[in-house]
């Protein structure tokens, strides 16, 4: 389902503070996996994930979706596709604090032709699935950590994506909230959504049909659960 | 539906107006204020060109007043016979001055009703009562805000105190209307006779004379003849004096305009720091949404509509407080200003006049600003990576 060769993405290219994140990583994610990607801190899992999920472009390397080359399609290409096949869970949440849980959870619904009863209807179905249904009406900075973790995951999964992309889901959550997360990737896992996820918690880890580890934003280890 | 997209966008606008209200309240009252200003300013200005418009259609084709070592002084009745013999030409006196009544000042001009074509549009100007008759004696017709003030009606008398501190009886026969309140308000119109009597001012003599020409096209040429004609004589045709009035008022708004335009720099600058000064937070909710699904152009329909709702609301509030400014409260300071010598006058209601294309620049007004700070930034951000642009970087 989505292919990488050879991915290289450079910040500050020509610069003296020229990184390279990512360098000539080449992956296979077939429908339905769930891929977890691993390593230390500033290996590049967060930039590879960011290409995959079409948010950057890469500085080399090609992204194939369903086999068609998308990495160099138009931007108004690439957000049509975030928005009809792609669900995202950011490390830092990415909610905006001024709007209730329920606006939050449905802002994917806004560019769609659903109106405003279907789509608090659609993100209230989602946030009860996620045990949330009582805080729907609560702005997102008067919960804890951990339910706004669990609020970002309802926002990926309200328009029920072919593919979920996890940025450390349970880094910044306590154990038993880890736990609850992870209940929720294994029921997407079921449901036999694509779930690409950048984590180094064992505990998702061991949950991946796939890992692979990057050092330096090089693929340093493929291991095949 | 493809409609319910665009309400979404919309919808998602104006929450976000609600929802960032230091952003909105502050960006609202600066405009507000530069509007509001601006709006009494130029419903002021347009007002006083319209009232200065009319005072022109009143006024007589040419006029002419008699100079001597550069100060005017009344003119010899025998220029009016010199004027007479030019082809297509009417001649009739005038007889004005100053008269203080109950401490105010007020202008009582003398005319001769047989002299004077009268024009027809003078008896919409008249209500109620009529206008002066040849044979009238000891009578008048009063401004609109004079009859007011004193509650005076047709029929009623009013006590004058002539150049020798005599009382001087005319009765009010016509009282002007609202129309033509600035030409108008401090106006005691009588006979001539009643005049020359009441300043005593010899048949011989009148303070200036009014020319109406048969052609309006030959009011120049006249003009010209009569300059010839009289060497010492100042003349002022009504097109002269209609550019005068004009630029009197309009010398005074545009003074006025300029410190509004150091006002409207300030709120714009205050709108664009605004814009500037959430531009992290704005710039990293920009590319939330654009991981989301949000195309560029969704964006920028949700700033536009935002800069739209909010630049109108501003005007909208702007131009009413105007509007209170000058016709509830008088507005006070900017009156004596653009009034300047007429704020002598009684007190009489300031003329309001709006026009469609002074509302059409006060609300652009409101919203280029805010297109330029929150439009252009959007746009900017929306162009930039997600990744990058969630960095608010």
């Amino acid at each position: 389902m989505i292919r990488t060769e050879r991915l290289t993405k450079i910040y500050n290219r020509g610069e003296s503070r020229e990184v390279v994140a990512v360098d000539g990583v080449s992956l296979e994610i077939g429908s339905g996996d769930f891929l977890v990607v691993s390593g230390p801190s500033g290996s590049g899992k967060t930039t590879l994930l960011c290409l995959i999920g079409l948010l950057t472009r890469p500085t080399r390397g090609k992204i194939f979706l369903n086999d068609r080359e998308v990495s160099s399609y138009s931007d108004s290409w690439q957000t049509r596709t975030r928005r009809e096949k792609m669900g995202f869970v950011f490390q830092q949440h990415n909610l905006l604090p001024q709007f209730l849980v329920w606006e939050n959870v449905s802002l994917p619904l806004l560019c769609r032709d659903v109106g405003l009863s279907e789509r608090k209807r659609i993100a209230l179905n989602v946030l009860h699935r996620l045990g949330l249904g009582s805080r729907s009406d609560f702005k997102t900075a008067q919960l804890s950590v951990g339910e706004q973790q669990r609020v970002a995951i309802a926002r990926a999964l309200v328009t029920d994506p072919e593919i979920v992309l996890a940025d450390e889901p349970t880094a910044s959550v306590d154990v038993e909230t880890a736990a609850d997360i992870l209940e929720i990737f294994r029921h997407l896992k079921e449901s036999g959504k694509t779930i690409i996820a950048v984590s180094h918690d064992p505990a998702l880890v061991s949950e991946g049909d796939t890992t692979v580890e990057l050092r330096s934003g090089v693929l340093a280890q493929s291991r095949r659960m | 539906m493809r409609f319910q997209r665009h309400v979404n966008l919309y919808a998602y606008a104006v929450k976000c107006i609600f929802t960032y209200k230091a952003r909105t309240v502050s960006i609202v009252s600066s405009l507000v204020i530069a509007i509001m200003v601006l709006g009494a300013v130029a419903f002021l200005a347009d007002g006083l060109e319209k009232e200065a418009e009319l005072s022109a259609a009143f006024a007589p084709d040419v006029t002419v007043q008699y100079l001597q070592a550069g100060r005017q002084i009344p003119i010899p009745m025998k220029y009016a016979e010199v004027i007479d013999r030019l082809d297509g030409v009417k001649t009739a006196p005038r007889v004005w001055g100053y008269v203080y009544f109950h401490n105010r000042l007020y202008t009582v001009m003398g005319i001769d009703p047989s002299k004077m074509p009268i024009p027809k549009e003078i008896n919409l100007a008249i209500a109620p009562g009529r206008f002066l008759k040849v044979d009238d004696r000891r009578a008048a017709v009063v401004g609109d805000f004079l009859a007011k003030s004193f509650g005076l009606r047709v029929g009623d008398v009013i006590v004058l105190y002539d150049q020798s501190m005599r009382p001087f009886n005319v009765t009010v026969v016509g009282i002007f209307t609202m129309d033509v309140r600035l030409y108008t308000a401090d106006l005691i119109l009588i006979p001539i006779e009643d005049a020359r009597a009441f300043f005593e001012v010899g048949e011989d003599l009148a303070t200036d004379l009014c020319v109406y020409v048969e052609s309006r096209a030959q009011s120049r040429f006249v003009a010209e003849q009569i300059l010839k004609n009289i060497p010492n004589a100042r003349v002022l045709t009504r097109e002269v004096l209609r550019e005068a009035l004009l630029a009197a008022y309009g010398a005074r708004s545009g003074f006025v305009s300029v410190v509004w335009l150091i006002l409207l720099v300030s709120a714009m600058l205050v709108a664009w720091n605004q814009a500037s000064a959430v531009s992290t937070e704005a710039r990293r909710e920009v590319g939330i949404l654009k991981a989301l699904g949000f195309g560029t152009s969704d964006i920028l329909e949700v700033r536009l509509v935002e800069a739209v709702v909010l630049g109108a609301l501003s005007a909208s509030i702007g131009i009413f407080l105007a509007i209170i400014y000058v016709v509830y409260f008088g507005a006070p300071v900017l009156k004596e200003f653009m009034l300047g010598w007429a704020a002598i006058y009684p007190e009489f209601p300031l003329p309001l006049h709006i026009k469609f294309s002074t509302l059409f620049t006060l609300y652009a007004i409101g919203v280029f600003p805010l297109l330029v700070g929150s439009v252009i930034p959007a746009w900017t951000s929306a162009i930039t990576e997600p990744d990058v642009a969630m960095r608010g970087t």
